[in-house]
């Protein structure tokens, strides 16, 4: 094991799990937005999705919720741990600054990274939680939770459909360097496959991210009630 | 031309250091960016004040002695150009440059402009070589190379370890020189022996000196003088990882 705590301390060791953990949770992000997608079925299809996850076997959903904290943890700490190191590695700044290539996204990541962190912790404590900012939960005609409504509601707020859509594009931000910055950190670049390293993957990231800020705004101006 | 510098001066390591403006007059857009500096040092020797230190020693852009940042690019930022082949006639008259040197924990000033680079031999000597039987010489072509992998090793083994890479990356990191002394024996049959070694321990010693880490701004890329691509990076990521992950044990006896 002790080659594991070396190489995760190791400056491309660390890359490797950024990379890992940044891909897992993207893929999450990818399921989670196509279940809330549901909203625009209504209110059966979605409490009925609800249901479903609750009930998945073999406590399939506690196994995920282990994996994605796992992941968010270990994405975050070792974020941390590269940029107070970046920083210390330039101990004097330049004077005079100038980029003849680094992305605005690249050179934000730290920040673009701790909003959308602040945001999942928002996140979770009104949906997930109900500790701030949601109604308490009603049943719906089945005698389900009403998650359509609660979500509904929520979004008819424009102040909180507008923290989901800015939140969710810069995401979407963070994730147009992540995703393409990711192969590389593990080693691929071909000049064959770096249009899908560099564009496409990226692209789907914005794809993915724009229909997640569709449901606030759908809710917002009256196509979802 | 006449141009005015603000020039970074500190006498030694421990000096804090400043900006310090000086003009520089009758500068011919023919003379390169050391010429300049030559000029502006003899002024100040004709005035018993201290020249600028800068290291140089080629300068025709093979040595990788003259680091310095130039309006905060390294050598300039002109495209696979080193400060002593930088030209004048790329400045326009009467423009204002800031001088300084590279900034990395890694990289101590000595004095003024000049680094000590010494972080870079420590990495070196870790494994940047390839172990051979001194004896007669060998055969031209016992070891038989192809064309195409001659040519990629040669890609990278321009590389004149002037540490540009590390000065323009916004976290320090020397990822860019390292991997370029990677993949240069990675791809010569001579390298293969120790390839996995080599990835391990030179990146070990990379992260011992205190650079910074990679975030892929590809930075690195565009402030090379030799113009090394970020794929010789993939090739460092790709052996340190099979490295790691396939580290062999020493069989040994049941
Ligand atoms: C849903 C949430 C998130 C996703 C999908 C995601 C995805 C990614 C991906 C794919 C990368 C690229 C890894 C690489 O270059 O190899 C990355 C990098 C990064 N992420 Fe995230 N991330 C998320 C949340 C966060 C959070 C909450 C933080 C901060 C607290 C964060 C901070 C960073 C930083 C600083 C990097 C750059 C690391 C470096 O290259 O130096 N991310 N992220
Ligand atoms: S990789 Fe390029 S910038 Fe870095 S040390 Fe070598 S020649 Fe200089
Ligand atoms: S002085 Fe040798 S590369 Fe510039």
């Amino acid at each position: 094991m002790s080659w594991i705590v070396r190489l995760q301390k190791s400056s491309l060791g660390s890359k490797y799990i950024m990379a890992i953990t940044g891909a897992g949770l993207f893929l999450f992000v990818i399921g989670h937005f196509a279940g809330n997608l549901l909203l625009y079925w209504g209110q059966d299809a979605m409490n009925a999705y609800a249901v479903e996850l609750h009930n998945l076997p073999y406590g399939a959903l506690w196994i995920a919720r282990g994996g994605l904290l796992i992941m968010v943890l270990a994405h975050i700490f070792i974020a941390y741990r590269l940029t107070f190191q970046n920083r210390a590695a330039r101990p004097q700044r330049y004077q005079y600054e100038a980029t003849l290539q680094a992305s605005f996204a690249s050179r934000t990541m730290p920040y673009t990274g701790t909003i959308v962190l602040l945001f999942i912790l928002f996140h979770l404590a009104q949906f997930t939680f109900h500790l701030v900012a949601v109604d308490p939960v009603q049943l719906d005609p089945q005698g389900r939770e009403d998650v359509y409504s609660m979500v509904v509601h929520a979004f008819q707020s424009p102040v909180y459909s507008a923290i989901y859509v800015v939140s969710v594009l810069i995401l979407g931000f963070h994730l147009s360097h992540g995703l393409s910055s990711m192969w590389q950190s593990v080693g691929l670049n071909h000049r064959k496959y770096n249009l899908a390293f560099r564009k496409l993957s990226p692209l789907l990231g914005w794809i993915v991210c724009l229909a997640g800020v569709s449901l606030p705004l759908a809710v917002l101006f009256g196509l979802i009630k | 031309m006449e141009l005015t510098l603000h020039v970074w001066r500190q006498k030694n390591g421990q000096d804090s250091g400043k900006m310090v403006t000086y003009k520089a007059r009758d500068v011919s857009p023919e003379s390169s960016f050391l010429e300049m500096l030559d000029q502006v040092n003899e002024e100040l020797i004709g005035k018993n004040d201290e020249p600028i230190a800068f290291d140089h020693d080629c300068r025709e852009g093979i040595c990788g002695s003259c680091s310095m940042m130039i309006n905060g690019k390294a050598h300039g930022g002109r495209k696979g150009t080193t400060t002593c082949q930088l030209h004048m006639r790329s400045f326009k008259d009467g423009e204002q440059i800031y001088i300084e040197p590279w900034r990395a924990r890694a990289f101590p000033v000595v004095k003024d402009l000049v680094v000590d680079r010494g972080a870079f031999d420590r990495i070196i000597s870790k494994g940047g070589f390839v172990s051979v039987a001194t004896g007669g010489v060998p055969d031209a072509n016992a070891i038989p190379i192809s064309k195409e992998a001659a040519d990629l090793a040669m890609d990278t083994a321009e590389c004149i370890a002037c540490g540009a890479c590390v000065a323009a990356c916004k976290n320090a990191s020397a990822m860019l020189f390292v991997s370029a002394k990677v993949s240069h024996l990675a791809n010569l049959p001579q390298g293969q022996p120790e390839r996995l070694q080599r990835a391990t321990h030179m990146v070990e010693q990379m992260d011992k000196e205190g650079f910074g880490n990679c975030t892929n701004y590809f930075e690195c890329e565009a402030a090379c003088p030799k113009q090394i691509s970020v794929r010789s990076i993939a090739v460092m990521n790709r052996d340190f990882l099979k490295a790691s992950l396939l580290h062999q044990e020493p069989v040994g006896k049941a």
